[in-house]
């Protein structure tokens, strides 16, 4: 696979880490504690079980590998990692 | 230079980039945000970001070669490795990525994937919240600062 396209993808991608961003309070209050999935700077999938989000994903056209997973919660929890 | 950002997760503003890592083995990408850890020896796939590996790109975690186990605050939790090449901005840096090899604890938030010093040792890291700055510089650029 080409660089040029793997650029392409990050770029593609980003608007879609931006799209979550500027929605997450929007996104919080209509999923909550839910996986969603951002492609194409729209939410293709949404569940709390994230098999299904990735199922959704698919029926959806969306490549594998491709697009923002992310769990949307407003829980407080402070992460102490270092692994 | 990288450049990443501060986003909200859950209630905190944490530091991340947009990562996309290739998989050689099988030919196949995976788009990431990866949360910036000065802390973590090792760039981390996270425990629910290792479904898309294995549900999304079809590989057999079990399969993989058994890494070290990863140690964190909560104890230590097997780990799997893959060859990889991360994509940060336009730059392309080949590493072992290492997958937590545990499902979430039901209750518990799952743990995100990690940009650690095998990565940021390549770059001097800079982070500012209140001007919202995550940057990745590069050795020349990091001199040009003359802070020493």
């Amino acid at each position: 696979m080409e660089m040029q396209e793997r650029r392409a993808d990050l770029e593609r991608f980003r608007k879609d880490t931006q799209y979550f961003e500027a929605h997450r309070e929007e996104l919080v209050k209509r999923y909550p504690d839910q996986w969603v999935s951002i492609f194409d700077e729209q939410v293709v999938a949404a569940s709390a079980d994230l098999e299904e989000v990735l199922a959704q994903k698919r029926a959806k056209g969306v490549p594998p590998g491709k697009g923002l997973v992310e769990y949307v919660t407003a829980k407080d929890e402070v992460l102490i990692l270092s692994l | 230079m990288i450049r990443g950002y501060f986003a909200t997760a859950g209630t905190r503003r944490r530091p991340f980039v947009d990562a996309v890592f290739y998989f050689p083995a099988v030919n196949a990408t995976l788009e990431l945000r990866l949360l910036v850890d000065s802390g973590a020896d090792r760039t981390i796939c996270g425990t629910a970001h290792a479904n898309l590996l294995h549900t999304d790109l079809g590989i057999d975690l079990t399969a993989l070669p058994r890494g070290q186990p990863g140690t964190g605050v909560g104890g230590q939790t097997a780990t799997r490795i893959i060859e990889a090449v991360l994509t940060l901005d336009t730059l392309a840096l080949p590493l072992t990525l290492t997958i937590l090899d545990s499902p979430t604890a039901p209750g518990t938030l799952p743990v995100p994937s990690l940009l650690g010093r095998d990565i940021i040792s390549h770059f001097a890291l800079f982070l500012e919240e209140r001007t919202n700055r995550v940057l990745l510089l590069e050795p020349n650029e990091a001199d040009a600062l003359n802070l020493a």
